[in-house]
């Protein structure tokens, strides 16, 4: 890997336990780890029908249509946000 | 109950507890099973719940094919989740199949001209406008690139949205990863001031779907 100088697989580290080795993780793997949450939130079967949706503290949401869940990035994009470069 | 991941009915769901502390279940049909877990409460959508989910899908796909559930998906009781499965398994049995023995890595990778359109924000009206299509045109023509580089080791390739730079999924073997490397090295090393990360391998959280582009 040096040898190419690609950056470091944190999903790699995190099979050990828990995402333990989170905190000991570099800039490069933090990249990495959000690869793996945008992925696991965005990413995956999406089911239909009546479905709960949880997302922190907020009160449980009840769907009777098709979910689709996405990262606040691509809600941005969808809407055309931009994040702060403007003429 | 919330939902993990689909797998062969065959399957069996790791002796593990979930993310509500029950123990992992199998609901089974002849033609694929949902691995869920019964939670009296909702599962907290945090860092450390959406961590621990991702260990027990990737348990998951290491001993059988498995199409993860989108995190956090709970259904309402387990008659739900059987006729989510008794209503998807011809689909997700044939994806199964397609997906078996592969996993998914992402790359990103950035240019120094990416560097520069930073600046496009001091540019004015049309010099602004200009700057900006020369930057997406670029980064159109590098993500055609890579896409096409990557393919000499992914059986498939799919977009994903970037806040800079390109970033992009591969579908392959676990162990083709340090070919995937050297490939992405060799751009990498063409070109002063390129960057690339790479991730993975895990579980194919992009390619569950064989229509729908994931890259979203």
């Amino acid at each position: 890997m040096a040898g190419v100088q690609l950056r470091v697989d944190a999903s790699r580290r995190l099979q050990g336990g828990l995402g333990m080795s989170v905190a000991t993780t570099t800039a490069s793997s933090d990249v990495a780890l959000v690869d793996l949450l945008d992925r696991v939130i965005g990413g995956g079967v999406v089911v239909s029908g009546d479905i709960v949706i949880g997302i922190a503290d907020v009160d449980l949401i009840y769907l009777g249509l098709r979910l689709v869940l996405a990262p606040a990035h691509e809600v941005e994009e969808s809407v055309g946000l931009t994040r702060g470069r403007t003429p | 109950m919330l939902l993990y991941a689909v797998v062969p009915p065959e399957a069996e769901a790791p002796a593990l507890d979930g993310v509500c502390g029950h123990e992992l279940e199998t609901l089974r049909n002849s033609g694929a099973a949902l691995v869920a877990e019964e939670c009296d409460r909702q599962p907290e959508a945090s860092r450390p719940t959406a961590l621990r989910y991702y260990q027990i899908v990737d348990q998951l796909s290491r001993s059988a094919s498995a199409l993860p559930v989108r995190f956090p998906t709970v259904v309402s009781d387990r008659g739900e989740a059987v006729r989510e499965l008794t209503r998807q398994a011809p689909q997700w049995r044939q994806r199964l199949d397609e997906l078996h023995g592969l996993a998914e890595m992402v790359f990103r990778a950035t240019w120094p001209d990416l560097t520069a359109a930073a600046d496009a924000g001091q540019l004015a009206g049309s010099a602004y406008l200009r700057r900006r299509a020369a930057v997406v045109h670029a980064t159109e023509q590098t993500a055609n690139e890579l896409e096409q580089r990557a393919r000499r080791v992914c059986r498939d390739v799919r977009r994903l949205s970037a806040t800079e730079g390109v970033r992009l999924a591969c579908l392959a073997p676990r162990t083709a990863e340090p070919e995937l490397r050297q490939v992405l090295g060799e751009w990498r090393r063409e070109a002063a001031g390129r960057e690339v990360t790479l991730a993975g391998p895990w579980p194919p959280f992009s390619f569950v779907d064989q229509q729908e582009a994931a890259g979203s």
